[in-house]
């Protein structure tokens, strides 16, 4: 059994990290909270949102935060899958064919417009994010420990798009919309940019020491789950099954996930084991990205959350 | 892997059950006719448990039947039980405690039955169903109980097919699932509670011995015998009932409806007539010169005859009055007889017929060449005369519990319509002592212990019209005319210009009730020659003056009627404990009767404190008045109720913080739900409760500001998480501050703080992120 004192959380490390993508990504603390969760629970996150809302400036940031490496892919329809896994190149000293990795071996991927890839594209990511490596020339190469895609998609223009299939969508942790800054934080961002050039590359500060992320995801995966909330989850899962406008429900692995981001939720707020608030809090980002509905997703998480009482007394 | 009950098995469960709950009502009674009550009842939890089997869902694997369910059916057990009280004071209807269970256990296989999707219930009704038929084959000797057998027979047969059926197939499909389960090791606590028991059992028996504990196991059992207690609904045990075992010593035994008689010496009914009233006076006037007969004609006795030994039974109202204070508890036994049944009841025994002078005779005593008639093949005797007058109320029921009555006269009510006496079924055995009056034929008396069941209407005189009465003619007998001249002044009088019937009876009856006096000191004087007329004058006398002024103003007035000396059965000498009536020789009463068309007498009671039975009101008149005659004392529990009810919340949550001081719980994680839950439940009354889809955390948000400023409630809080939450056996701060913070908690956020809080609308399910658990304000143990 786990004791307290090997799941304390480390506060310190993770409110610096906070810190780092709050000032990266100006009054949006809710959303960097939901991306630091995706991010220890090992999962990968989808940002739907228009162009210009700082999508790439917080995948960067996050990059720089952890210590790990970025890349970025921007997506086209004429993007070829080795051209996110890479190829193999003929080297005419060696005489050997050579091995140039792709985009997908940085630690933080960022693939902008992911829906304008062809699907052939698009599943050239599956492997990649479900199991963390490719396959390329018959040869399997693990990527990064520490592997995180953060996808966007613009939800506005849909001409030559390529909608994301059910099954990749399911890969992701949750799909998240960043949504324009209050009016304070556009003018502290205005009044920030002075004086700086257009263009200029910015130097995020770098949190975490190589390792530490996956301490860290280590200690998420530890995080407590009673028995009541297991029956607690599966409940949900079966109601969001079950409702009448949910053509398809949550699936295992998109149970499990939200149990992974609930143990990451609790552990960015101090506490050892789930509490039910937990995977509540998380539940509209983690639903929103397998549900696949028409109206308000706000409105149905409401919904399937009402409609299971929370365990809270031993029966 | 358990299958699923097949739909035929449960129907036929539920056939089962019904016809075991009709086999087990019919047994109850004593004449086979289920009460109206029961098959009601029957209808309705049968209906109840019909839909309820409709309804109620196969159970998943493993789930076992909800502990609210058990409730239900623990209430359909002992229902019967908490019921009887009711019944017996309300409706004075009850039921022995062997049939009080067995009524219990009767809904129970109905409430089995409903639920025999789970193969528990299943069993259990089987069970039950099996173990209630037994009763019923082993007790009830009614006619419809073999019909009854035989087709629960049948349909218990194809329920065993149908159960076996279904366990092979059970059989069948297991073979394909094999499941291994881990013996759970557990400590024996029931079979160390058996062997406590049984080692405590042995222990007493040990102490006390076994023949005392012989002895209290016996009084668990009413039919046993020897209990001691008396319980008017029991049957056939010793000192159990009115009907006790039956012995071949008549006097030595209890109230018996048998055959068995025995002759008894006792004196006759004239001398508790004498007693009563006293010895009639010497009627210097009426002794005439006598002849000296022979030797031979001459009898000599011992000492003076007894009354009863008088050539003649004539009543003599010039009487010397009682001798002495007679008072009930000088009466060497409690009573004569016991009368179970419907109060004030008349019972008949001497009728007289003619007055002359001052002197009653007994009337003429009718012969018929057949008397009676036997019902079918029981012992019931119906007496062979006119068709009832339709305005007779219904019938009544009466049985009289012979005690030392003497005489072989049998008290009879009036209007009566038949009478079983034991189990006598030969109707020679009856006569008419006179019109009214029953005998038994060739008996000197009726032995002690012996039932006697009547049936009789009920009447209310104000019903009868005109041409009911029955008219002076030539079929009623001149010593019903025979009045003499001076009453016929006083009696059209007394009647005015009401019409004829009931009205002029009426009239003489509230004269007399009105204006007199019932006094039984007061006598005529010696050289009276009318005591009757004497009586009317003085306005004040004993209740044979009223009868004997009623009976012949009435005859003056075109009624045939007559005196009738009986027992009274009042309502105020009714004994609650055993539920009988008892007669004294105090109970001597003297009334009139007047003569109906159909040749039945009814009864004139003109006697002031004295009433007659009359029709059975219906049933919501009984209750209404039942509710008015209890008022104040329903008003007072209704007031405790109502004050009960309306500060329920107040001393429920009294109760349970009592209960949460005194054992808040063995461990920390109990202490804090226990507390937690005590919150919630104050909230809850406070119209501040958590609805059940929200968490812990955000009720504690959504109340007023005011609360989540308390450190110690949002200690409570969070410790709660921890405790619900949170696997460790560490509590995540010391567990006396945790017990602290409960007690202070507990003792502060009380039932009334939260009442004066404002209501607010819960905050938005998916609110802001909350308070971290970093800030929790204790120290942690493990720190």
């Amino acid at each position: 059994m786990t004791t307290l004192s090997a799941i304390s959380p480390p506060t310190p490390t993770l409110n610096s990290l906070r810190d780092a993508l709050n000032s990266a990504l100006r009054g949006k603390p809710e959303v960097v909270e939901r991306v630091l969760a995706c991010l220890l629970a090992r999962g990968h996150l989808l940002l739907e949102d228009k162009p210009g809302l700082g999508k790439t400036t917080l995948a960067k940031a996050l990059a720089a935060a952890v210590g790990g490496s970025f890349a970025r892919i921007q997506c086209t329809p004429d993007l070829l899958p080795g051209d996110v896994t890479g190829f193999s190149v003929f080297n005419q000293q060696t005489r050997l064919f050579e091995f140039q990795p792709g985009p997908v071996f940085a630690d933080i991927l960022l693939a902008d417009e992911i829906n304008r890839a062809t699907p052939r594209t698009q599943s050239a990511l599956l492997e990649a994010m479900a199991e963390r490596q490719v396959t390329v020339d018959n040869v399997r190469r693990p990527l990064s420990d520490t592997f995180f895609v953060v996808a966007t998609q613009n939800p506005v223009e849909h001409h030559g798009t390529y909608p994301l299939p059910e099954a990749q969508l399911d890969r992701f942790a949750m799909k998240l919309s960043v949504g324009y800054p209050a009016e304070d934080d556009e003018q502290a961002m205005l009044a920030a940019a002075v004086g700086r050039l257009d263009g200029q590359r910015i130097d995020w500060p770098t949190i975490l020491a190589p390792g530490e992320l996956l301490q860290l995801q280590t200690q998420t995966a530890a995080v407590i789950v009673s028995p009541p909330l297991h029956a607690y989850l599966t409940a949900l899962a079966k109601a969001s099954r079950d409702h009448a406008r949910v053509s398809l429900g949550v699936s295992p692995r998109g149970l499990l996930t939200w149990q992974r981001v609930a143990q990451a939720w609790a552990l960015l707020h101090g506490r050892p084991f789930v509490t039910p608030d937990d995977i509540q809090e998380v539940a509209e980002p983690v639903l929103s990205v397998r549900l696949q509905v028409e109206t308000d997703i706000a409105l149905l998480v409401r919904e399937i959350l009402d409609s299971v009482p929370v365990p809270v007394y031993p029966s | 892997m358990v299958r699923d009950i097949s739909p035929a098995l449960r129907v036929t469960t539920l056939v089962l059950a019904a016809i075991t709950y009709v086999a087990v009502e019919v047994a109850s009674d004593r004449d086979g006719i289920p009460s109206i009550f029961g098959l009601t009842f029957g209808s309705i939890l049968f209906l109840i448990a019909t839909v309820v089997a409709i309804r109620v869902g196969s159970p998943k694997n493993g789930q076992r039947l909800p502990r609210w369910l058990s409730v239900i059916l623990a209430g359909l057990l002992v229902g019967p039980l908490l019921v009887e009280p009711l019944l017996r004071n309300w409706f004075h209807v009850g039921l022995p405690l062997e049939l009080q269970l067995v009524h219990g256990l009767r809904n129970l296989g109905i409430g089995f039955a409903a639920l025999a999707v789970w193969p528990l219930c299943l069993r259990m009704a089987g069970v039950v169903a099996l173990f209630n038929i037994l009763f019923v084959s082993a007790m009830g000797d009614q006619k419809p109980i073999p019909y009854l057998l035989t087709l629960w027979a049948a349909v218990g047969s194809l329920w065993l097919v149908l159960f076996h059926a279904s366990q092979w197939r059970e059989a069948a499909s297991a073979q394909d699932v094999v499941v291994v389960r881990r013996a759970a090791l557990r400590f024996p606590l029931g079979p160390l509670l058996v062997f406590g028991t049984l080692a405590i059992l042995a222990g007493m028996v040990a102490l006390v011995g076994p023949r005392r504990i012989q002895l209290v196991l016996g009084e668990w059992l009413p039919t046993s015998g020897g209990t001691g207690d008396y319980d008017p609904f029991s049957r056939g045990g010793v000192n159990d009932g009115d009907e006790e075992t039956a012995g071949m010593n008549a006097q030595a035994t209890g109230f018996v409806e048998s055959d068995l008689f025995l002759d008894s010496p006792d004196p006759a009914l004239y001398d508790a007539v004498s007693d009563m009233y006293g010895p009639p006076k010497s009627r210097q006037r009426q002794l005439e010169r006598m002849l000296a007969l022979g030797k031979a004609d001459v009898r000599e006795l011992p000492g003076r005859p007894p009354d009863n030994k008088r050539p003649s039974r004539d009543f003599d109202t010039l009487r010397q009055g009682p001798k002495s204070p007679r008072k009930p508890e000088d009466q060497p036994a409690r009573s004569l007889f016991e009368i179970e049944g419907r109060t004030p009841i008349h019972l008949r025994v001497e009728v007289y017929g003619q007055y002359e002078g001052g002197l009653w005779q007994t009337a003429e005593r009718r012969v018929w060449s057949k008397r009676f008639e036997r019902e079918d093949d029981s012992s019931w005797m119906r007496p062979i005369q006119r068709d009832p007058l339709p305005q007779y109320g219904p019938t009544e029921f009466h049985r009289l519990k012979i005690a030392t009555l003497k005489g072989a006269l049998i008290p009879t009510p009036p209007l009566l319509e038949r009478f079983r006496v034991g189990r006598l079924n030969r109707p020679d055995f009856f006569v008419w002592e006179f019109d009214g009056v029953l005998r038994m034929d060739g008996r000197k008396t009726i032995p002690s212990g012996t039932i006697i069941s009547t049936e009789s209407f009920t009447m209310a005189g104000e019903s009868l019209g005109k041409g009911d009465f029955a008219f002076l003619g030539d079929w009623v007998s001149a010593d019903l005319r025979q009045a003499p001249t001076n009453y016929r002044q006083l009696a059209k009088e007394w009647a005015g210009d009401r019409p004829r019937g009931w009205a002029q009876i009426e009239a003489v009856i509230d004269r007399l009730r009105g204006e007199f006096t019932l006094d039984p000191e007061a006598v005529a004087p010696d050289d009276c020659p009318d005591p009757v007329w004497h009586f009317l004058e003085t306005k004040r006398g004993p209740d044979y003056m009223f009868a004997s002024a009623t009976t012949l103003l009435l005859r003056q007035l075109g009624y045939p009627a007559r005196l009738v000396l009986g027992y009274y059965a009042s309502p105020q000498s009714f004994d609650r404990v055993t539920r009988h009536t008892p007669i004294r020789r105090t109970d001597l009463h003297f009334w009139s009767e007047v003569l109906l068309r159909d040749g039945r007498w009814l009864i004139v009671e003109p006697t002031p404190g004295y009433e007659v039975l009359r029709p059975r009101r219906p049933w919501f008149t009984t209750i209404k008045a039942a509710v008015v005659a209890s008022a104040p004392t329903l008003t007072v529990l209704a007031g405790i109720v109502a004050l009960l009810w309306w500060r329920r919340r107040d001393w429920l949550d009294w109760l349970r913080t009592a209960r949460f001081r005194v054992a808040p719980g063995p461990t920390w994680r109990e202490q804090v739900l226990h507390c937690l839950w005590l919150m919630e439940q104050r909230g809850r009354w406070a119209g501040l409760g958590r609805p059940p889809q929200q968490t812990l955390s955000r009720w504690a948000d959504s109340l007023p500001l005011r609360a989540r400023a308390d450190q110690d409630w949002n200690t409570l809080v969070q410790l709660g998480e921890w405790a619900a939450y949170s696997d460790q056996a560490t509590p995540p701060v010391m567990p006396n501050e945790i017990e602290q913070v409960c007690r202070r908690v507990v003792h502060h956020w009380t039932i009334r703080r939260f009442r004066k809080m404002p209501r607010t609308r819960y905050g938005p399910r998916l609110a802001a992120t909350r308070t971290s658990d970093a800030d929790l304000p204790l120290e942690r143990s493990g720190e």
